[in-house]
């Protein structure tokens, strides 16, 4: 199994992006994986979420289950289906949280161009603030058997100028699946 | 927002994306194997852990990783974890170590180790604290724990070294190791 970098984005505007799209993911992977770090525009304190939508679908296909924990309790949760479902355990600091701390995304996308399968991503999402913040354990679902050649990740107001995007592709061996 | 350039093969295609820097395979005598001179090219780390403890004590202990070698009291974490039975979370602050996951002692079953994969994002950016993700894991046919941990090093500074070590500084059984990736985009 090998691993290799597809896309590469950092939000370079002051103002941040509220969108960041990869597109023509190519379909010659097996699987995906965004390595993401990012910050929210967002007033105030207390940390919020980004979503994601593939292929550009904006429908209420999306559903979601996570594990999260806040320093204090862990809980678990899931959402019906909706448009922003995707992703929603992916944490990230408001722009009054704790300056120059930021969130780390690890999400996973198996078998992303399999055209017989709805499409599952599951992922690793994490804050900490000194004295206040989150890690989530999710999965989302996105109830379409279309190969992903898209990945829109979307932020609460905008992802802050900085944050930073890693799409990679992985690679199995034909001779061994491995 | 313009579709983003898309990595073409080319000569850089045929390298992959997670290239080893360091490996450390413990022999039984040490306390704190440390990777040094980390290399700055990469985006992103990831290190890779297969650890046991020597410690006395039947419960897991903590496994802490130093950046920098910085044991000062300035670490912040939250934890997340489940045991079989019932999930929790806490949380740690002004810690000189950085915890990151929990490992097995050799009051434990014997031959199992924790495993623990640990992500450095932007570990080489000098204008941003360094979050510190680890993914673990330890299970013990009947007993176990499995979570992840979210450190704040609250420092700018690029991460140059890395530090590991278990409560109580004692020595990693032999067998326990350290592997070291950098992870690479586009370009590097």
């Amino acid at each position: 199994m090998s691993m290799y970098p597809i896309a590469s984005y950092t939000t370079t505007a002051s103002g941040g992006d509220a969108t960041i799209t990869l597109s023509s993911i190519p379909a010659t992977f097996t699987h995906l994986q965004l390595r993401v770090f990012a910050r929210d525009t967002t007033s105030g304190t207390g940390m919020t979420g980004g979503y994601m939508r593939f292929n550009g679908d904006s429908g209420g296909n999306y559903a979601r289950h996570y594990v999260e924990g806040d320093g204090a309790s862990a809980t678990s949760g899931a959402s019906s289906p909706s448009q922003f479902s995707a992703g929603q355990f992916l944490v990230m600091p408001k722009a009054g949280d704790t300056a120059n701390a930021w969130a780390t995304w690890v999400i996973d996308i198996l078998d992303y161009a399999n055209t017989n399968k709805n499409k599952t991503m599951k992922g690793i999402a994490g804050v900490d603030l000194n004295g206040s913040g989150q890690v989530y354990l999710g999965s989302s679902l996105w109830m379409s058997t279309a190969a992903i050649n898209s990945i829109l990740l979307g932020a609460s107001t905008n992802f802050a100028q900085g944050t930073r995007v890693d799409l990679y592709g992985i690679s199995t061996s034909n001779a061994t699946g491995a | 927002m313009s579709p983003l350039p898309v990595f073409a093969a080319g000569s850089n295609a045929a390298h992959g994306a997670i290239v080893p820097i360091a490996k450390y395979v413990a022999d039984g005598t040490t306390v704190s194997p440390s990777f040094s001179n980390i290399p700055q090219g990469y985006q992103d780390l990831m290190l890779v852990s297969s650890v046991r403890s020597s410690a006395t004590t039947s419960s897991l202990v903590s496994l802490y990783i130093l950046p920098n070698g910085d044991s000062s009291n300035n670490k912040s974490v939250t934890t997340l974890n489940g045991n079989g039975s019932s999930a929790a979370s806490a949380r740690y602050t002004t810690s000189p170590f950085e915890y990151s996951a929990n490992v097995p002692t050799q009051q434990s079953a014997p031959f199992v180790f924790g495993t623990q994969i640990t992500h450095i994002l932007n570990y080489a950016n000098t204008t941003t604290y360094k979050t510190i993700l680890t993914r673990w894991a330890c299970d013990l046919n009947g007993a176990g724990l499995t979570g992840i941990n979210c450190v704040l090093y609250p420092y700018t500074t690029a991460i140059t070294s890395l530090t590991a070590i278990v409560d109580g500084v004692v020595n990693l059984v032999a067998g326990t190791t350290f592997t070291l990736y950098g992870v690479r985009s586009i370009g590097q």
